[in-house]
């Protein structure tokens, strides 16, 4: 019985040491052939093309056909000779845990997407990304990416991610409707609160609104910005409270809006392409692939019956345009970083740009066209800094615990759940908790 | 070998056949829980050095306004659902046991139970949208419906509830037709010769015998109402302003979205301890019956 035990000891060891020497075996393969592969770029000199195999993680392109995901990564090959694997996770949790299980290891994605605010900040005070500032001038700007975008991407002033995709939000209307009840493009906030009354008077909904449950923050903003943009900014640094009388006077702007009707009632974002598309209500302020949406899928003309603005300042300010920026990544332990980086530096040439916006309907820079002239329009807006000014969107400006009690609190609002000085005192309140006051 | 030797031997060897699956529940199981009451006790955003807080998740977690919402919600589903679930499909069983077109019914009930959880919240999100089922009651004159009914604050849950009942009546259904017609009709019969019938019938005889079908649908709807997450995830994702979440969903929600995991570990086992409390109560009881 002794004698068995021994021998069934010693084989589960042997299977234990074996299992695990197939574990170290794999990892260490897979680092040496890694750190080979580093060794043999570095020593290259900057004439010689870097080859190599990258990996590409990433939330943003599962939806899209392998054919259409194919030409992105043909394009970057034939610009730089690196293969660019990309790795679509069909779902946001999955994708972050994936990515906090991944990023210290070497076998960490060369290049990844994530999300800019708070949650680049969390990487950066890791240490778990690569400090991208030297690329920027050279790289990215020079080739037609604007500047603005660069706050949101940094770090104590450096740059530690490039932009995957740009997202600008403006006012997309029915020119149709405008047409028939003879309205213009407002050009001040009076303008726009008449052209809402015609249309309301006219039976037609004035402003479409969203039910996702983060998107109450949307008119909040748009309103706050249009009174005074650096109320907007100082609300979100912990400059200004949120109880702050102006602050408190634009809600009773929204909330005689509200009152008004010129508000939907918040709906899924398929039912508010519908009524704009059918011409039961007249604007929404949405991000610019909508106006890709509407011409796609209902068969709208964009520049003929779908038209955008940007909504007008209160007090002669400049226009206000909010932006999202999805960050594109470098992990700073991954074994691929040097031919990522090399893949960064051709990212933002014409030629790629053209290809990513065909497949995606990003325009990232000013050197791109789309076949869609409300996208074209809303570029135009964008590179006007006479008149427009952009501003990161609120979600990914402020800290992120004052924005989740936000945005549960300014739906609330929306749905007339709740008055403006609770709503305010509510956020305020954490604010106070999260500045320190 | 002596004989006590030889059955020892086989005593030993019998755990053998079992060391995998204790493995894989070690492992992936076990192991799960003891990390999430770990994890609990920890303030970490899945990248940061976990900061060790105590109890403080919990004390957070019974101040929050959204949690107890979400626990309220809870109690809802869990009430409702163990209410409806037994009486919806027992009334339609009755019906049907007594139908000519059994199998036809049969059918026609059992289909959303086979769908799943997911595509059957996707069709409901799509016809309670605002063009769709809504709709209809605007074009009768009542346009204040047109609306998105998913996304009026806390009526959405009993909807989903609905939905629930729904999707979960064919297979309760089934059972208790199962039941009814594997009664025994001896004392059926002798209600009968004594004048029972109608109401009183099913409520002093028939119910009675089927007792112990009516227990194992009211345990499965216990846990499932519990656990509920896919059709409410599909339908509202918790909104508006997470007043349709329950624990669950929070659960999820805390770690997953907000990144904040040790009260998404707390929420788990504060979860985790209801369901264990009225699970044992329940099987106690059933057996302690048995």
């Amino acid at each position: 019985m002794k004698k068995m035990k021994k021998i069934v000891s010693a084989l589960l060891a042997g299977t234990m040491a074996a299992m695990m020497l197939v574990g170290c075996g794999q990892g260490s393969q897979t680092a040496g052939s890694d750190a080979n592969n580093a060794a043999q770029n570095s020593g290259n000199t900057e004439e010689t093309q870097l080859t190599g195999t990258i990996e590409f993680w990433n939330d943003k392109l599962q939806n899209t056909e392998q054919s259409e995901v194919d030409k992105i990564f043909d394009s970057i090959k034939n610009l730089t000779g690196i293969t660019v694997e990309p790795i679509a996770y069909p779902d946001t949790a999955a994708y972050q845990t994936a990515m906090q299980q991944s990023i210290r290891e070497d076998s960490a994605p060369g290049l990844f997407t994530w999300w800019s605010g708070p949650q680049l900040e969390t990487l950066v005070e890791n240490d778990l990304v690569e400090d991208l500032s030297d690329l920027w001038d050279d790289y990215v700007a020079a080739n037609g990416v604007s500047n603005d975008i660069k706050d949101a991407l940094s770090v104590d002033g450096k740059v530690y991610a490039v932009p995957y995709s740009i997202i600008y939000n403006t006012m997309i209307y029915n020119k149709d409707l405008f047409s028939q009840y003879n309205l213009e493009v407002p050009e001040t906030f009076d303008d726009f609160l008449n052209v809402c009354q015609t249309l309301k008077d006219n039976g037609i909904t004035p402003i479409l609104l969203k039910n996702d449950s983060w998107a109450g923050f949307i008119w909040f903003q748009a309103l706050i910005a249009s009174f005074e943009p650096q109320l907007y900014q100082d609300i979100c640094d912990g400059t200004k409270d949120y109880t702050d009388p102006d602050v408190v006077k634009v809600m009773g702007i929204w909330q005689d809006m509200l009152d008004k009707g010129y508000f939907s009632t918040p709906m899924t974002i398929q039912d508010m392409e519908k009524s704009l598309a059918s011409g039961s209500a007249a604007m929404m302020l949405e991000p610019n692939y909508e106006a890709g949406m509407l011409v796609k899928e209902y068969g709208m003309v964009a520049g003929e019956n779908l038209g955008t603005f940007v909504l007008p300042s209160m007090n002669g300010d400049k226009k206000i345009i909010f932006y999202e920026v999805s960050p594109l990544c470098v992990a700073k332990a991954s074994s691929q970083k040097d031919l990522a980086k090399e893949v960064l530096k051709k990212w933002f040439t014409k030629e790629n740009q053209t290809v990513l916006t065909e497949v995606t309907d990003n325009v990232n820079t000013s050197q791109v066209e789309t076949s869609n002239a409300c996208v074209n329009e809303i570029i135009s807006y964008t590179t006007d800094t006479d008149n427009y000014q952009m501003m990161l969107r609120y979600y990914e400006n402020t800290p992120e615990e004052i924005r989740d009690v936000a945005l549960n609190e300014l739906m609330k609002f929306e749905l007339g759940d709740a008055g403006a000085d609770q709503v305010l005192q509510t956020i305020q309140d954490k604010a106070d908790e999260v500045f320190g006051k | 070998m002596t004989a006590a030797k030889k059955k020892k031997k086989y005593y030993w060897r019998d755990y053998l056949y079992i060391v995998p699956a204790v493995v894989m529940i070690g492992v992936f199981f076990i192991s799960s829980i003891f990390y999430t009451l770990h994890l609990s006790f920890f303030e970490w955003d899945g990248f940061s050095e976990k900061i060790f807080v105590g109890f403080q998740n919990y004390i957070n977690l019974f101040q929050d306004q959204n949690f107890l919402i979400s626990v309220m919600n809870t109690l809802i589903w869990v009430v409702l659902s163990m209410v409806t679930s037994v009486l919806v499909p027992l009334v339609i069983a009755i019906m049907i046991t007594r139908s000519s077109a059994i199998t036809l019914f049969k059918n026609v009930f059992y289909f959303p139970t086979a769908i799943s959880a997911t595509v059957g919240g996707m069709i409901m999100a799509t016809l309670l949208s605002t063009y769709g089922l809504p709709q209809i009651f605007a074009w009768l004159g009542h346009p204040e419906l047109a609306r998105d009914w998913l996304a009026i604050p806390y009526v959405n849950t009993f909807i989903m509830i609905l939905t629930g009942v729904w999707q979960g009546i064919g297979l309760n259904m089934l059972l208790f037709i199962s039941g009814i017609k594997n009664i025994d009709t001896a004392p059926i019969e002798a209600a009968q010769i004594e004048g029972a019938s109608g109401l009183k019938m099913y409520t002093k005889v028939i119910l009675p015998m089927l007792k112990p079908t009516i227990i194992v649908v009211l345990l499965m709807a216990l846990v499932n109402s519990f656990k509920v997450f896919d059709s409410i995830w599909v339908m509202t994702k918790g909104g508006p302003y997470r007043t349709s979440e329950t624990l669950a969903l929070t659960m999820y929600e805390e770690s997953f979205i907000y990144n904040r995991f040790g009260s998404g570990a707390a929420v788990a086992v504060v979860l985790t301890i209801v369901i264990l409390v009225v699970s044992y109560f329940n099987v106690r009881n059933t057996f302690k019956e048995d």
